[in-house]
């Protein structure tokens, strides 16, 4: 065993190596040459039958040929390997206008959407979202909004009426969501600044009138609450609401029982052929009635209408959607159609805030 | 409220045209509903003279005219109507014309071989009434040539109004043009009434039982009247304004609540018999309304009676057998003052709406008793002639005259503006308030009979200021309160929030239904309870509230398996209700699915929906509105009534019931004609129960970073043994160590001994303290295994 014939083994060692084509022929060069029974470590074992000297030179001799012959492998190993994933890749290569895995979401109903963004608005003025009864008594819906019991007001409600009375007590399904503001001030003491928006019922079919449809009732009453805030209040919810800068807004007299003075409010917008568009002066739209508070309805809650006094207001939900989204017929809110409500349906992050936005 | 413009021209003095006063009515809170001008519809019909009219060669019933249309003009025109004759005044309609009922145009035509050249119309050909087979006779002096609408009238816009309940006053022509006056836009003529004195004494005496709901009554007896058909000014407007002519003396009656809000009521005298009275009805009274209709009396309404009979039912209506017909001769008319609230109470119960209980339920004058009594006098004895007699009246109405005190102060406040005193006197002037004292900073002002509405100052704040306009208050955005709160929504509306986009997130539409439904369905999901049944339904399907959401939904599966749906999953949020009592009722969130979980597709077959997407919408909800889903309690045993008894359970917090969900009962889907598995859920967003409020703040983290090991363990047991029992058998081991236990497999069938199956569970071991040796995690293995089977019998499966 001489320099010389280990000079020449590394030769044959590295052509082979380089000219192996597989990572597992590559892998059982290695371990020949290298592995604890290799060729190398043959070498090695050969050691302890030289002197020092000799031992010294050959060691230093074989230990650069190992290092080297690792090198090598290393390099081959890292070129076999690239073009086997070269291989994968090609082999790999898929159709990727193939159809996208199938996925399913729904939608938000338009109400809930506009509730939504109501909610949105009136919240930036600091109105609480307040909720109560549907299944009502006369007294919360009438009486104490200074409707007495035969009120003319009363036969234009059309209410519905329960079979049975409780205590005496007819009971019915409220006509407006005014009822929660008397709830909410027989319960709190003032000031109030909520809205309460929910279902109501009046027995009432055709095509502009459903026996079920929503209001949302807004109430602001405090010390120093006067009819500009009032004006100030709605002009500002009906810009928000509609992402107008410029609406023509009409306030014009008119009657509620439980407010005085009162206004119903008209919009101004126009037709671009059969579509209604808001702005412009051509029509006037009513979308809500309003008013200050009638100190009746406060008396019959228990506040002192000589100290505090404010406005309230109503306005129909589906109304106000119609109106923003497009929407043409009332009764397809409540027909569960799912092509409409996939068309007029809102996506699930499309949640309303005047931070993001209302609308897309 | 419909009139006409030229009659309200007869009480106000303006030069304002038709557009401003629409506009001035509908912000003064007259709202004008429709103005309509058929002077320009008709302005194309013109008067023509039939010079000749002749027999038409090939028909009985045709006539062939020439017509004088003006200009020199004559043409020939073939007519059917049976009064055209020679020498008469008529409308043609000449080529080109279009006829306004049936939108035809007018062609030169040949009828059976005769030209001609337009068309002699008729009252219905123009929409205008009924012309019983002749033509529009106009009068004798009707120019040729000119537009024909003014010779009947119809050239007088109509202007429809709304009237809010509170502006009876406004049920009258007269009252409006006193509210235009004071809005500026004229001057209110002033009425000359002229009083008849009468030269005889009535022979019917009047008797108020009743005084507190009629404190006046006036009558007066009219002899040798003829009862006559009215003049054609009279006709023409109360045809305008859609009221039919029937008879002077009843037409009189309609001018009259029409102009002034004064109803009035006239009875042929010689079918009276002895005296008028008012008093309450006795039981079993009944009598034949002018409707025709049959009327049984409690004993309670108030009614005007001879000695005899009901001749009326005060304030509403008049009864058939006292009526006015064509050939009276005596008449006696009532002029009263019945209380709003009896006569709204009375015509409730009877269900009976006429004009006059809209006006007396509204509050008429009670100080316009003699003028109305005296414009009718006036009107009947020049239309009809005859004599009056002197008035009968009893009269206990006490005439006080209501006063408010108003402070300029209050004004301010209320409006949020500053008005000149000087303004404030004078719009509460134009409307008829006197001012009785008048200092720096107060009023006091009388307020006329006329506006019962106006009894608090702030009545008199709304009355100045729509007509200082709302426009002129400016609009100010209000402050942020001062204590800004710090949640908008309620807990529940939070959840009913985050449940509504999380559900639509997967894959379910939101529908809104109805909040009744039918008594019928409801019982097929809950015993009946009769308080949730409606008195007035709008429609027999829709009588009942609904005590589950199911049933509208299936119904709504229906629809849109009517349209080819093959994949349906809708659900609602919205209330059900437990009873009549207001608090009883429950905000539901309910669900369905019906069909395939997908299209068909490249990746996975389409599969049917089953319980379990139910159970993972569910879980994926719970846990939303920040309830662990793993510490619900799922209990087959109590299935809801409209589960398939095998697929369905009720959902459990602790002890309550918050819900159920599975399978749909397939007897209940046959019924709804689904014929196929549904699959639904209710649950009760309010007993989800809510976590407590963290304000953000979550607790310090404890994750181990020692090893997880993973045993798997195929367990075969009863098939009755509930598979959760396992998971909770495993976990309860030491809990500390099992991170998870997942059920992965179940299996029944070949191998499996019959009435059993084989559960795989994959159980995660991991301990916080260091990492478990061999022997240890043996240990805890056959931990499992024993509390396995000391809770469910199982044995570990042999391979």
């Amino acid at each position: 065993m001489n320099l010389e014939e280990v000079t020449q083994e590394k030769k044959i060692a590295i052509e082979r190596i380089n000219s192996v084509s597989s990572l597992d022929d590559l892998e059982e060069l290695r371990v020949l040459y290298l592995g604890k029974k290799g060729i190398l470590s043959s070498y090695m074992k050969h050691l302890s039958t030289l002197g020092d000297q000799e031992k010294k030179e050959f060691g230093f001799f074989i230990n650069q040929v190992k290092d080297e012959v690792v090198s090598v492998i290393g390099l081959r190993k890292e070129l076999l390997e690239a073009q086997q994933l070269q291989i994968l890749l090609e082999n790999e290569k898929c159709d990727l206008t193939l159809p996208e895995r199938p996925s399913y979401i729904g939608r938000v109903h338009p109400i809930s959407q506009a509730i939504d963004e109501i909610t949105a608005i009136f919240a930036s003025m600091g109105f609480q979202t307040i909720d109560g009864p549907e299944i009502e008594d006369d007294f919360h819906n009438f009486s104490a909004l200074n409707i007495s019991d035969m009120h003319p007001a009363r036969q234009m409600h059309d209410t519905f009426y329960l079979r049975n009375k409780i205590d005496e007590k007819s009971m019915l399904l409220r006509t407006h969501t005014s009822t929660m503001q008397v709830r909410h001030m027989e319960n709190n003491k003032p000031p109030y600044r909520v809205i309460a928006p929910g279902r109501t019922y009046r027995c009432d079919w055709d095509m502009t009138h459903t026996p079920m449809f929503h209001q949302v009732e807004g109430l602001l009453i405090d010390r120093n609450i006067n009819m500009t805030h009032l004006k100030g209040c709605i002009v500002d919810f009906i810009k928000l609401f509609f992402e107008l800068d410029d609406v023509p807004i009409r306030f014009r007299s008119s009657y509620f029982p439980f407010t005085e003075p009162s206004a119903e409010v008209d919009i101004g917008c126009s037709w671009r052929g059969k579509e209604l568009v808001i702005g412009g002066k051509s029509d006037w739209l009513e979308i809500l009635g309003c008013g200050m508070v009638h100190p009746n309805v406060l008396r019959n809650v228990g506040v002192n209408p000589d100290e505090y006094q404010g406005f309230a207001f109503g306005m129909g939900i589906e109304r106000l959607a119609m109106l923003k989204y497009g929407i043409g017929d009332l009764r397809t809110f409540f027909e569960s159609d799912l092509r409409w409500l996939n068309h007029y349906g809102f996506a699930p992050f499309d949640i309303p805030s005047l931070i993001g936005g209302l609308s897309r | 409220m419909k009139f006409t413009l030229s009659w309200l021209k007869d009480f106000l003095e303006t030069e304002a045209t038709i557009d401003q006063i629409a506009v001035t009515l509908t912000n003064i809170g007259l709202e004008v509903e429709n103005i309509v001008d058929r002077s320009e519809v008709f302005q194309p019909f013109t008067v023509a003279h039939i010079i000749e009219a002749t027999q038409h060669p090939n028909a009985d019933r045709l006539r062939v005219c020439r017509v004088d249309i003006g200009n020199n003009e004559v043409i020939q025109v073939v007519c059917g109507g049976k009064n055209a004759r020679t020498g008469i005044k008529v409308v043609i309609a000449k080529v080109g014309t279009v006829i306004p009922t049936n939108q035809l145009k007018m062609k030169l035509s040949k009828i059976r071989d005769v030209e001609s050249h337009g068309m002699l119309v008729s009252l219905d050909e123009m929409g205008i009434g009924e012309s019983d087979g002749g033509i529009i006779e106009l009068p004798n002096d009707a120019v040729i040539g000119e537009p024909f609408a003014k010779y009947l009238g119809l050239d007088d816009p109509v202007i429809e109004l709304s009237i809010t309940p509170n502006r009876g006053d406004c049920l009258g022509v007269y009252g409006i043009a006193r509210d235009l006056a004071a809005a500026g836009l004229g001057t209110l003529k002033k009425l000359e009434i002229s009083k008849i004195v009468g030269n005889f004494n009535s022979p019917i005496a009047v008797d108020i039982g009743d005084k507190e709901n009629c404190p006046r009554f006036i009558g007066r007896y009219f002899k040798n009247v003829a009862n006559i058909e009215s003049p054609m000014w009279l006709q023409n407007r109360l045809k305008a304004v859609g009221n039919n002519p029937i008879s002077a003396l009843v037409d009189i009656t309609n001018y009259i609540s029409l102009t002034f809000g004064r109803p009035l009521h006239v009875y042929d005298a010689d079918k009276l018999l002895g005296n008028i009275s008012v008093r309450r009805a006795k039981s079993e009274e009944s009598f034949l309304a002018l409707n025709e209709k049959q009327y049984l009396f409690n004993d309670s309404e108030l009614v005007v009676s001879d000695s005899n009979n009901i001749v009326a039912l005060a304030g509403i209506i008049g009864g058939m057998d006292s009526a006015v017909t064509n050939d009276t001769k005596n008449v006696f008319l009532e002029v009263a003052y019945f209380k709003a609230d009896k006569v709204a109470a009375d015509g409730r119960i009877h269900k009976i709406d006429t004009d006059a209980r809209y006006r007396f339920e509204r509050n008429i004058d009670p100080n316009f008793m003699e003028d109305g009594a005296a414009i009718a006098s006036s009107m009947i004895m020049e239309i009809c002639g005859g004599e009056a007699s002197k008035l009968v009246e009893q009269n206990t109405y006490n005439n006080v005259q209501n006063i408010i005190n108003i402070s300029f102060e209050y004004i301010e406040r209320l409006s949020g503006i500053k008005i000149n005193s000087s303004d404030i006197i004078r719009i509460l002037k134009s409307f008829g308030f006197g001012i009785i004292k008048e200092s720096d900073n107060f009023l006091e002002v009388s307020i006329p009979s006329y506006r019962q509405d106006v009894t608090q100052k702030c009545d008199l704040v709304e009355e100045i200021l729509r007509i200082y306009g709302y426009d002129n208050i400016p609009a100010i955005s209000i402050n942020l309160p001062e204590n800004i709160p710090n949640r908008i929504l309620t807990t529940q509306q939070i959840k009913k929030n985050r449940i509504r986009r999380i559900l639509s997130q997967q894959g379910y539409f939101e529908t809104i239904t109805w909040s009744f439904m039918s008594k019928t369905k409801a019982e097929l999901f809950t015993s009946y309870d009769e308080s949730l049944e409606l008195l007035n339904p709008i429609h027999v399907e829709l009588n009942y509230m609904r005590p589950t959401i199911i049933s509208n939904l299936l119904e709504a599966i229906v629809k849109n398996k009517n349209r080819r749906f093959e994949s349906i999953s809708l659900f609602e949020i919205g209330p059900i209700f437990k009873s009549s009592k207001p608090e009883d009722f429950r905000n539901f969130v309910s669900g369905v699915r019906y069909g395939k979980d997908c299209q068909k597709n490249m990746f996975s077959r389409p599969r049917d929906f089953d319980p379990y997407d139910i159970k993972s919408d569910i879980y994926t909800l719970i846990n939303e509105c920040g309830f662990n889903p793993s510490n619900l309690i799922i209990e087959q045993k109590l299935a809801p009534i409209w589960g398939h008894p095998g697929k369905s359970a009720a959902i459990k917090i602790g002890k309550e019931v918050i819900g159920y969900f599975g399978e749909v009962h397939p007897k209940i889907t046959k019924l709804y004609d689904i014929n196929d598995r549904v699959f639904a859920f209710e649950i009760s967003v309010q007993d989800i129960v809510s976590p407590k409020l963290k304000r953000g703040k979550k607790p310090i983290p404890t994750y181990s970073d020692f090893q997880v090991i993973q045993r798997d363990f195929a367990f075969i047991v009863d098939k009755e043994v509930p598979s959760e029992r396992i998971i909770k058998s495993i976990v309860r081991v030491n809990n500390k160590l099992i991170s998870s236990a997942d059920i992965f497999d179940l299996y029944e069938g070949i191998n499996i001994e019959s009435g059993k199956k084989s559960i795989a569970v994959n159980v995660k071991i991991q301990s916080p303290d260091g990492t478990l040796t061999d022997d240890e995690i043996e240990a805890l293995s056959r931990e499992i295994i024993d509390s396995v089977n000391k809770e469910t019998n199982a044995v570990v499966r042999s391979h």
